[in-house]
This record gives structure tokens, C-alpha cells and sequence, in this order.
């Protein structure tokens, strides 16, 4: 960051005030005198984050959250004892919805998975469901921007970008925050999503892409030889220094701009390293579902995440569905099927990929939309957006796997036990990589802005 | 404050009445008493115990604003006993024994020491009904009375000056503060950097060759004060500012959810804005008409698309949740008037008494009442009176034409469109649907604004409805046939006039304005540290609205508004020296900055109000001063880094890099490209207009601009950041549309041949255009040796003029 004000990168730091605010780095300022004041707040657990966003909101009623008494009112409304609620499709007196799913009890620990994800089943020791979650978006736009920035209004920084300014990138020649959405420009409220809002851009979440190059810019169009392109390199840098030559010497941003064209040229080696996959196995491409038409995409994406974590990128996201196709209003039977099928066998392959490697202990892996889904029925065979409880599932990280918190209602409408809002999710991912949330803090236009909106508290059931 | 002694003189006379028969002794003492509570304990029970034990919140079931309260006691019984100290639970809590209050951190000895003591006293409270505003009042430290952003604005005296350094009274102020740590200001700056510094500042692009051959000729005093006057006066000018003032105002041109509807008549705000700062618009004027335009004159067009200040909140077409949503809105409108005009940080202030600033939740609440009645408009129709006379006479004779056809559509339709809304209706949440069924002339102002929301998206959907499928096969024919009739008389209908983007108030009574989450309601009123009573709200001429945006208006155009002037002032030094006086534009609150020269500011807002708030002579005395027109180097730098190393006393000039439109209108500039037409509708990215222009669409930032720290048009933004990333080098290196003005520059300015000389006289020809300088003898070879190293000069050619454009000297101003 090279804020105008700063005279300096001490002055920098300085101003980031004391403690904490010192090791908020990224880019640029990867510097080894800088690096040794880089302390988290406490022990971290977990070093990066795959968070895995199911776009559209996926049911928990289907999926990890059975609930028999849902059976047993099928057809019936919603009785009044539920307390009232609003549902934006607006059906308001829609019978509730039974589930057609089978379950089971997986693991040593017994949690229940429905036959909709049977690999990710095959997981669930290394796995913390969470049944309570809830948040204020009733709708996509409001939701997707609560589960990236916890407000329901836009404007705010992204966690991805918060966690890249408190711990910097571990890979200077990689962006610390990376976003790969499966149908790329899709996404609800598009790149306002890993947007780094009043915080400077240099902490923003970079797309990547499933083609050449990955990264906007990255490479020179067609027709220039990279003999060409480091000529002009040179030239560059000497036109700039001997601009620099003549200005005082204070400029430290000047010299900054030189160095951002190095580390430019760095990035455009190491970045497409990051994202060949041609030296890894076919068993492991297969372990991701790659050798099949249903999860091969999803899968690259879950590869290409573990590779990023494994280069030290701090923060991936990726997003399945984008464009809303989780949003299963009617024919959940049909939706979900595909969609589950989609991420079932690559999300379950990061995981057990991850953990053969040695790296699930310190990176932690979220699975989950921005809402869940309605009990009641929508159309007959769907299920409205659901913000008032829903599941999410984390593993690794230092989350101990093989347990289930928190409880919904006996339809699954409302969180109940456990409750744990979306400020408190982010306050517990936050807590994982070391940070404690009231402690981040970015000064903007005079105020002391926190990641949580000065709220929330870590979840320490997920410790174990 | 007078309220304060009014209620004194009041408290003494009730007592003096009351007590006549008593003896003196008697009196003296009761009255001693009086005075210890109304100094002491009320103030420290208001700032420390009311937010949660006072009329909105009463924790614990706990009130400490009266002493009938404080016997009663909460859950845990009385609070006070009086006479004893030891036994009432108030001391016990404020010692931390037992409960811990206030939690937010123990009394200090001396105020637990008051209580203690008027406690044992018999803890006197005198029998009298304390205004709100003076329990407001109650609640700030005199350290927050007197702190300096809320003191009357006073002209301060000029320092006395005897250097040849100085050219105007900004410099004396200047230079007053560098002689107190005994520093010496930088020299003038070379010519070719002042002319290059002005232009890009006052027009956001760079000089034209020929202004650069002429300047570096004729340097002189009075050349200077004739281009700052001409660039003043160019249309170039008004479309950098404006930029500025659009930041503020998150202006956009897109609704900002997902589906991020375009607003296609937005942009006659922007060009409002252009033109206000082009014809140096009174400032008062200025925010007078954006806050109230349409009931101070309403007839005047431009006072109307003013108001579209009030319209660029973000926007949910298909939210449900009305409520919620409004509310939503009101508080955006209501964090957007408190950083841009009173450059006062509200937003802390929704939820509880700000921590850090003297603004109260009350004062939140009490600015968001002036704009609770609201109401958002599409109708005012963008022409001259008697165009919209001759539109409206002529609508009249087809209207009469068609009266029966249309007729007999609308009986087709009626059930339809009105078993379709009560449908739509149907889906609202429970607290919104009963306004909804009732008759419009039933519903509250308030309902009445839920109702507009809720009847945003009815009414869309109701107008989606395909007709032509609707109907059975008989009433099919009816239906084309009416159809066909209506046509033949589209030649007497005349064309619809745009309408503006504007807003009125939902009716003469407000709506009741309540403070969040609480029963409590407000009443208008500015914050409460600079007058703690309600507004005083004149009623309008036609009485359609309510006048309180008018009294909002009035207030902050008023002179003696400590805030305006002073936030004003310092955002057009901002943009001059790289940062403001007070380096947090739009918070001059505790937790902001304080002015590094409070004299100069004051010094500069009094000039700008009695210079009918013209902020061309704002400009002026900055371009003008030797301030402004330091050199970026200085000889003394070493020790005045050691003293200031950010330069907070200006010792020197900040080198700035050009912001994201600067950047992106000098690339077009530099290739001959830039269409400086002005005004009117917005244009896709991929037309050479300048970046003022462009679409502003909130979820598709443009590339370009958000790279080089853009905003996002959402939270108002006061200051640009400026970041150095390695996604902006391989932007400007590999990016095909910067690739394609370097090929367009090199295409325009390429030598006719590889002799030295032609190399180097288009060498100094970009030179000029580009760094508004000659080239340098070492830049003249170094440029030559990269041009010859391979044949093909014309790609050779194409790679330097692309390099150029990625230097630093393009992107910086010194």
C-alpha cells in the first residue's frame, strides 16, 4: 500500500497504530524488516481459507439437517407457533415441504448426511457441521453481500480482503486474495463481492480464470516476444530512475512504482505455474472428479484452490453455481441433484487431498451459500430463501472434525440452540488465522472500521 | 447553552418562592444543594447512565432520570437510599462491587466521591420537568463544547510578514507556522512543472505543446494569473471538480443490487454538478438546492434536478421487506448529508451515543427527520413551461380522441391488473400488507411511503402483463381490434416528455421520526452541541411539503454555520496539496484529524463566505499563493524531514499521482483521441469522451478507473486512495486498449526517417506533449540508442511512446 500520505513505510505502520495494525501487509510491502512484526493477535490454527460459497443457497433440511417432524406436517402450513417470517417470493400460506432424501449416520461420529453427498459423507470425521447459522438477507443480493462483507449493503471491504490486510500474502509473487467463480461475470453483485471497499485496492480479491492468461493482463497480447517485453522493461526502468534522479528523495512511492513492474514480471511466471496442472497425477485429477462430465469443472476449481493455498495465497473462494443456481424456488428434487452432484465428489477430494498432504491442519475449508432454504413448499415442489437459521460446514483449519453444532427448529426454520450469525462466522474464521476481530481495525475517514461491524464472537465449540 | 441558564434562573425563583417562609440558613443550604445536583450529579448521570437507564432504554428495568426512579429501583430494588450511601446499590455499582457500572469503564474517584456525597446529603433533586434538549445538553464535557471544529467562525488575524517569499495572506499563515520550527519554504517550482501542476490540477489534463512553448518563453507573473483565470473559465474545469463532488455524493448511475436497473436520467444531476462549479454556482445555493430545490423553487428546472442529491441511494427493486428497506434509505441519505456537508462522521451515532464525538443517537435521528418525509418522484418533466404546455394541450385533444377506446381497454384490464395486485400485495410481510389494502387517501404519510416502495415493483410487474396472451379467443378480437382504433390516432399523440429524477414530500404532516430501536420520537434538529432545541420549521408558500429540508438548508447555508464553510474550504485545499488542512476531509470529529493550520482554515472559510461563497476565489488565493506554487524540492529537506516528514507544514510541494479519469483522459489526451465535447447523456467506456462522462454503472466498475483507485459509487468517498500494485503495471504493460493509445501516439508522432535528427525532433515533439518539457541531453541518447538497437524503427517507435506512457513522469504531477 502506498497511500499519498505516507511519507514513508514506517510512517505507514505507524499510522496503522500500534500492535496489531503493524503487521497488516500485503504486496508491496513484503519486506523482511516488515515481516518480522507480522504477529497474529493469539496461536493461529489455520494459515489459509478455501471458502467454498454454494451460490443460490443450498436447503439443509436435504442435505445435513433432517427433520422428521417436517415429514409429519408435510402438506400442512406452517403452524403459527413458528413465529411469523418474511419469505421473499411472498407465498405466504405454502403447505411445508418434506425432504425425499434418505439419510444416514456416517463416521465414528455418527453425523448425519443425506444420500444427496455421499462422498462428502465419507468425510464427516474431518468435518464440524454447523445447523445454526442465520443472517438478515432476505434476498440474494443482500445475502451474498452479508456472507462477504456481513453487511447487507454494499460499500463494505470483503473478509478476504480484511484477512489479507491483517496477515499480508505468504507469496509475493501471487495476489493474497483470489476469487474463481465457475461461470465467470455471473456471480451476484459480481466483483463488488471481493471488493476491497474503502480499503485500498491493493487488498481486493484478483479473479482468476480457466484460460490463458488466468489473470487479466497477465501477458501481453499476441505478438509481442517476451524478448520485446523485457527490452522494454529496461527502458522503462531507466527513463524512471532517471525521472527519479531529479525529485527529492522522499518519493518513496516513485520507487514503489518501480518495484511494482518487478513483482508485475514475477507474478507473470509464478501465476501461471500456480495454475498448470500438468504435473499433477491422474489419480489425483480423478480424486477431484475431473475424469467425469458432472464434477470435472468444479473439480479443476478445487484443485486449482489447493494448489493456490499450497503457494501461500491466504485467502480462495470460489463460487459453484454462479449466476443463482442453487436458488431452487420450484423442483428441488431436480436442482439439487445436479448441483450436489456437481461439488460432491470435488469437494470431498480437496478435503481428502488436502489432509493427505499435510495441509487440511492448516487450512481451513468452508462449505456453504449465503441462506439456506424454506420448509415450507414454493411452487408446489421448491423452497424459498431461508436467512433465519442454515447450514455450514467447516474442516480443517484447527476445526475439530466428526461434530455437529448448534440445532434449527423442529421444521428447520429458525436457528435455535447455538445460535450463529454471519458476523459470527466471520469472527470465527477470523479467530482461526489468529485474529481477533475488535482488534483489526482499519482507520477510515476518521472512524475505526472492524471487520464484523463491532460484533460477533468466535464460535470455540468448532475447537473442540 | 442558554437553556441551560434559563432553566437556572428558573430553578432559583422556583426556590426562592417555594422556600420564602423558611429561614434563610434553611434556604441557603437547600439551595446549596440544588446547585451541587444541577452541577455535579444530573451531568454525570446523564453521560454516563441515561443511554441505558433513561427514557429510550431502561436495562434491568432500571431508570436513573428521576429520584421517584431511583427509590423504585429495578430488578434488584432501590437504587438510592437517601442518607445512605453505604446501603444504595448506585454506589455499590459505580464502586464495581457487586455490578460493575458503567460498564463501559469505573467513574473517576471524584465523581463516585459527588455521588457518595449527595447521596449522605439526602440526595436533593429538585422538583422540576428538564426539557429534552436540555438533557441533551447534559450530556457533553465542556472539553467537547470547546472543541474547535463546533467554535463560531472568526476572521483571525493576519500575521505580520516581511519575506519576498510571500505573495498572499495564505502564504503569511504558511510561512508563520515553518518559522516556529524555524523552517524555510521551497522556491518557486521550475515553469514547465507550475504549468504542467495547474493544468492538470484545475482541468485534469496536461498542457498543450504550444501553451508549454509559450509559458516556458514568457514566465511572468502576469501570464500566470492569466492562465489560472482562462483555465478557471474552460468548461475542463468544471468537469474535473465535479468529479469531486460526485465522489462525495456516490453518484451513479445504476441502482446497486443485483438486477442494478439503469437510471438513464441520472446523469442531468452530474451535468448539473459540471455546471455549478463552471459557473461558479454560490455554494449556499449549491446546497441549498440539492437538499431542497424543489420547495425553495420549485419552478426552476435546475433547482429541481438538484434534488436528485437525494436520489442516488442504492436501491432493491424486488426487496419485500419495505420497511426495512426505507429505513435503509433514510439512514444512507442521512450518512451522506453528515460526511459531505457537515463533515461529521453520523454513522457511529445510528446505534448509541457516539463514542468518541459529542453526536448523540438523538442527533441522528433528529438530522434524519428533516428528510423522514420524503418522497421520490419521476414527474417532473425535463422542459421549458411552454414546451410542457403545448405537450399537455396536445395529449388533452387525443385524450378526448380516445376517451371512449380507452375506455373500453380498461374495462378489458380492470379485473386483471387489479386481481394481479392484490396478489402481489398478498406477498409483502405481515407489517406491511394492511397499508398496502387500504385506500391511498387512508394511509399514513409513513404508510404512504411503504406503499410507493411496495407499489414500485406492482407496478412493474402489472405493466409486464402480456395482453395478448390474456384473452380468449373472442375477447382476442375486441382486445386487436381496440388495439387497432387506439393506433390511428397515434399521430395526435404527442411524444413523452422526459421526466427528472427528483422527490417532494409525501404530504404536509410529516411522518414520525423515532429513534432506532426505541418509542422515543424527534423532532427535527441540527446536533445537539451546536443548538440543542428543535428546528424551527416554516411552513412553505403552497404547503404541499413540510418544509423541513428547507429549514435543513437554510441552517447549513446560514453564516454562522461553524461546519460548511470550514468542510469546504478544506476540501478544495485538498485537492490542491494532496491532502486537507484537516487530513480527514469529511470527519473534523474527535477521531478526525485536527487542522495543522486551524488559522488559515478559518482564515480561508471567512473569505469564502464573504465572498458570497464563491469558490472561484478559493481557487484563486490558492493558485495565486507561493504556497501552491512551491518547488517539490528544497534545500533545507534534511532537517525539515527530520522536524515533519510528511510535509504537514508545507515546506514543500507533494509529488501527486495523477487520479484514476486523470489517467485515463491523459492516455486518450496523449493520443490525440479525447473527445472534449461536453455534457449529456453517459457514454460507454469505449468512446474517447472524457471519464466524467462515462457510464456509471455501480456492479461494473470500469477496469481501468477502479484499478488506479476509482470509487464504487456506493458510500460517499472523500479522498482518493493512491495504491501502487503490480495488477496496475500489468495493466498499463499488457492492457490492449493502453496498448492501443501507445499505438495510436506512435502512429501520430513517428520520425520520417532513422537520421539522428528526425529521431530526436520527434523525440522533443513527445517530450512536449507527454512531460510538457524538451527532453534532456541524456534523454535524447538514451532514446536514441533504444530506437536504433533493432530495423524496424516504426516498432521500435511503437514500444517507446508505450513505455513513455507507463513512466512515472506521465503519471505524476511534481
Amino acid at each position: 500500500m502506498m497511500n499519498q500520505r505516507y511519507q514513508s513505510r514506517r510512517e505507514m505502520l505507524s499510522q496503522t497504530g500500534a500492535g496489531f495494525g503493524a503487521i497488516a501487509l500485503s504486496g508491496l510491502l513484503n519486506d523482511d524488516r516488515l515481516k518480522a512484526g507480522q504477529q497474529p493477535h493469539h496461536v493461529p490454527t489455520a494459515k489459509s481459507v478455501i471458502f467454498l460459497f454454494m451460490e443460490g443457497g443450498p436447503s439443509a433440511m436435504d442435505l445435513f439437517d433432517p427433520k422428521p417432524k417436517l415429514r409429519e406436517l408435510a402438506g400442512q402450513p406452517l403452524p403459527d407457533s413458528f413465529g411469523p417470517i418474511i419469505t421473499p417470493m411472498g407465498e405466504y400460506n405454502a403447505p411445508l415441504l418434506a425432504d425425499q432424501r434418505k439419510w444416514k449416520q456416517h463416521g465414528e461420529a455418527g453425523t448425519w448426511v443425506s444420500d444427496w453427498l455421499p462422498n462428502i459423507a465419507t468425510c464427516v470425521d474431518d468435518i464440524a457441521v454447523i445447523r445454526s447459522l442465520h443472517g438478515n438477507g432476505l434476498n440474494h443480493s443482500n445475502g451474498v453481500c452479508q456472507m462477504n462483507t456481513c453487511s447487507i449493503r454494499g460499500g463494505r471491504p470483503s473478509l478476504g480482503s480484511w484477512v489479507s490486510y491483517g496477515l499480508g500474502s505468504e507469496n509475493s509473487n501471487l495476489p493474497g486474495f483470489v476469487v474463481i467463480e465457475d461461470v465467470p461475470n455471473k456471480v451476484f453483485n459480481k466483483s463488488r463481492n471481493w471488493s476491497a471497499g474503502f480499503m485500498p485496492a491493493v487488498y481486493q480479491g484478483t479473479a482468476l480464470y480457466n484460460s490463458n492468461p488466468p489473470i487479466k493482463n497477465l501477458t501481453p497480447p499476441d505478438g509481442i516476444t517476451s524478448v520485446r517485453q523485457q527490452e522494454k522493461l529496461e527502458f522503462l526502468t531507466t527513463v524512471n530512475r532517471q525521472h527519479a534522479s531529479r525529485l527529492s528523495k522522499e518519493q518513496s512511492e516513485l520507487e514503489a512504482r518501480i518495484e511494482s513492474f518487478e513483482l508485475a514480471y514475477r507474478m507473470q511466471q509464478a501465476a501461471p505455474d500456480a495454475v498448470d496442472l500438468a504435473s499433477e497425477t491422474e489419480e489425483t485429477k480423478k480424486l477431484y472428479g475431473m475424469d467425469q462430465d458432472a464434477t470435472k469443472a468444479f473439480g479443476r476449481n478445487c484443485l486449482l484452490a489447493r494448489r493456490l493455498v499450497e503457494r501461500g495465497v491466504r485467502f480462495v473462494q470460489l463460487y459453484h453455481g454462479c449466476g443463482s443456481k442453487w436458488d431452487a424456488h420450484k423442483n428441488i428434487e431436480a436442482n439439487h441433484t445436479t448441483n450436489c452432484k456437481a461439488i460432491d465428489q470435488p469437494v470431498a477430494g480437496l478435503i481428502k487431498d488436502l489432509k493427505r498432504r499435510g495441509l487440511l491442519d492448516e487450512t481451513l475449508v468452508i462449505w456453504g451459500g449465503e441462506f439456506g432454504r424454506t420448509p415450507m413448499s414454493e411452487k408446489g415442489t421448491g423452497r424459498d430463501h431461508n436467512a433465519y437459521g442454515f447450514t455450514m460446514f467447516m474442516a480443517g483449519g484447527g476445526v475439530k472434525g466428526g461434530q455437529v453444532i448448534g440445532s434449527t427448529d423442529e421444521v428447520g426454520l429458525h436457528a435455535v440452540e447455538d445460535r450463529m450469525h454471519i458476523k459470527d462466522l466471520h469472527t470465527t474464521i477470523l479467530y482461526l488465522l489468529g485474529i481477533d476481530n475488535m482488534d483489526l481495525v482499519y482507520h477510515h475517514q476518521g472512524r475505526p472500521e472492524r471487520p464484523t461491524l463491532n460484533e460477533g464472537s468466535p464460535m470455540l465449540k468448532l475447537l473442540g | 447553552m442558554r437553556c441551560f441558564l434559563t432553566l437556572w434562573i428558573f430553578l432559583i425563583s422556583l426556590l426562592t418562592l417555594v422556600s420564602s417562609c423558611e429561614p434563610l440558613a434553611a434556604q441557603a443550604k437547600q439551595a446549596q444543594q440544588v446547585k451541587f445536583f444541577e452541577t455535579k450529579i444530573r451531568p454525570l448521570l446523564a453521560r454516563h447512565c441515561y443511554e441505558c437507564h433513561g427514557n429510550k432504554k431502561q436495562k434491568n428495568g432500571l431508570r436513573v432520570d428521576s429520584l421517584a426512579s431511583l427509590l423504585k429501583g429495578g430488578e434488584s430494588g432501590a437504587a438510592v437510599i437517601p442518607g445512605n450511601p453505604v446501603d444504595s446499590l448506585l454506589i455499590a455499582a459505580v464502586n464495581y462491587d457487586g455490578f460493575e457500572m458503567p460498564p463501559k469503564g469505573r467513574l473517576q474517584q471524584e465523581e463516585i466521591e459527588d455521588l457518595t456525597t449527595w447521596i449522605r446529603a439526602g440526595a436533593v433533586w429538585p422538583d422540576v420537568e428538564v426539557s429534552a434538549s436540555t438533557n441533551r445538553t447534559l450530556k457533553f464535557t465542556q472539553e467537547e463544547k470547546e472543541f474547535w471544529a463546533f467554535q463560531p467562525l472568526n476572521s483571525p488575524e493576519i500575521p505580520v510578514s516581511d519575506s519576498i517569499w510571500s505573495t498572499n495572506n495564505i502564504d503569511r499563515f504558511v510561512e508563520d507556522k515553518l518559522k516556529e520550527y524555524e523552517l524555510t519554504p521551497a522556491p518557486i517550482a521550475e515553469p514547465d512543472k507550475l504549468l504542467r501542476r495547474i493544468y492538470f490540477d484545475i482541468t485534469g489534463l496536461a498542457p498543450p505543446p504550444e501553451v508549454v512553448t509559450a509559458f516556458l518563453e514568457d514566465p511572468s507573473e502576469p501570464h500566470y494569473h492569466s492562465l489560472v483565470d482562462s483555465l478557471l473559465d474552460s468548461p475542463q474545469y468544471g468537469e474535473r471538480w465535479a468529479r469531486f463532488w460526485l465522489d462525495l455524493v456516490r453518484y451513479a448511475e445504476s441502482d446497486g443490487y443485483n438486477s442494478d436497473g439503469y437510471r438513464s436520467t441520472a446523469w442531468h444531476y452530474r451535468d448539473y454538478v459540471i455546471k455549478a462549479f463552471q459557473h461558479d454556482k454560490p455554494y449556499d445555493q449549491f446546497m441549498k438546492e440539492q437538499i431542497a430545490g424543489d420547495e425553495l423553487d420549485g419552478t426552476n428546472l435546475d433547482s429541481q434536478i438538484a434534488t436528485g442529491y437525494l436520489r442516488h441511494w442504492i436501491y432493491e427493486y424486488n426487496q419485500r421487506d419495505a420497511k426495512s428497506q426505507w429505513a435503509i434509505i433514510l439512514n444512507d441519505i442521512t450518512d451522506v448529508t453528515g460526511d459531505t456537508f457537515l463533515g461529521m462522521g453520523m454513522s457511529c451515532a445510528r446505534c448509541h451515543d457516539h463514542k468518541f464525538d459529542p453526536i448523540l443517537q438523538d442527533d441522528y435521528f433528529r438530522l434524519q427527520a428533516f428528510f423522514a418525509p420524503l418522497l421520490p418522484i419521476n414527474r417532473i418533466m425535463n422542459a421549458p413551461p411552454d414546451e410542457i404546455k403545448q405537450y399537455q394541450d396536445k395529449l388533452k385533444l387525443w385524450e378526448e380522441a380516445t376517451y371512449e377506446i380507452r375506455q373500453q381497454i380498461d374495462e378489458m384490464q380492470v379485473a386483471k391488473k387489479e386481481s394481479s395486485r392484490k396478489e402481489q400485495y398478498s406477498k409483502f410481510p405481515l407489517d406491511v400488507r394492511p397499508f398496502l389494502f387500504k385506500p391511498a387517501n387512508e394511509r399514513s404519510p409513513y404508510e404512504q411511503q411503504l406503499a410507493y416502495l411496495a407499489d414500485l415493483q406492482v407496478d412493474d410487474l402489472i405493466a409486464k402483463i402480456n395482453w395478448d396472451d390474456y384473452f380468449n379467443k373472442e375477447q382476442k378480437a375486441k382486445w386487436d381490434d381496440l388495439s387497432d382504433k387506439l393506433k390511428q390516432f397515434d399521430n395526435l399523440k404527442p411524444a413523452a416528455l422526459e421526466v427528472l429524477p427528483t422527490v417532494t414530500d409525501v404530504s404536509s404532516t410529516p411522518p414520525d421520526t423515532y429513534v432506532q430501536d426505541s418509542s422515543q420520537k424527534v423532532q427535527p434538529g441540527i446536533l445537539s452541541i451546536l443548538d440543542p432545541e428543535d428546528a424551527e420549521i416554516a411552513k412553505t408558500e403552497k404547503q404541499l411539503t413540510t418544509g423541513r429540508r428547507s429549514a435543513l438548508a437554510n441552517w447549513l447555508a446560514g453564516k454562522d454555520n461553524p461546519l460548511t464553510s470550514r468542510v469546504m474550504v478544506n476540501r478544495i485545499w485538498q485537492h490542491y496539496f494532496g491532502r486537507g488542512i484537516v487530513t480527514t476531509p469529511s470527519d473534523f470529529g474527535v477521531l478526525g484529524a485536527r487542522p495543522t493550520h486551524p488559522k488559515l482554515l478559518d482564515y480561508l472559510a471567512t473569505e469564502f463566505t464573504a465572498n458570497g461563497w464563491s469558490l472561484k476565489h478559493i481557487h484563486r488565493l490558492i493558485l495565486h499563493s507561493s504556497t501552491y506554487r512551491q518547488s517539490s524540492i528544497n534545500p533545507i529537506a534534511e532537517k525539515a524531514r527530520a522536524l515533519d516528514s510528511d510535509n504537514s507544514l508545507l515546506w514543500r510541494a507533494n509529488v501527486r499521482r495523477l487520479d484514476a479519469e486523470q489517467i485515463r483522459d491523459s492516455l486518450l489526451a496523449a493520443s490525440e483521441e479525447l473527445d472534449r465535447s461536453s455534457f449529456g447523456p453517459p457514454v460507454d467506456k469505449s468512446k474517447p469522451r472524457r471519464s466524467i462522462y462515462l457510464k456509471v454503472i455501480r456492479n461494473q466498475p470500469n477496469e481501468l478507473l477502479m484499478a488506479f483507485d476509482g470509487t464504487d459509487n456506493i458510500l460517499s468517498t472523500p479522498e482518493r486512495m493512491t495504491t501502487t500494485t503490480p495488477n496496475q503495471a500489468l495493466l498499463v504493460f499488457n492492457n490492449t486498449w493502453v496498448l492501443a493509445r501507445a499505438k495510436k501516439l506512435a502512429t501520430n508522432s513517428a520520425p520520417k526517417e532513422t537520421s539522428t535528427e528526425s529521431i530526436e525532433s520527434a523525440v522533443t515533439k513527445i517530450y512536449y506533449r507527454l512531460f510538457s518539457r524538451p527532453p534532456r541531453d541524456i534523454e535524447l541518447s538514451t532514446a536514441h540508442d533504444f530506437l536504433i538497437q533493432t530495423a524496424d524503427l516504426n516498432t521500435r517507435w511503437e514500444d517507446f511512446c508505450h513505455v513513455l506512457i507507463c513512466s512515472n513522469e506521465f503519471f505524476y504531477i511534481d
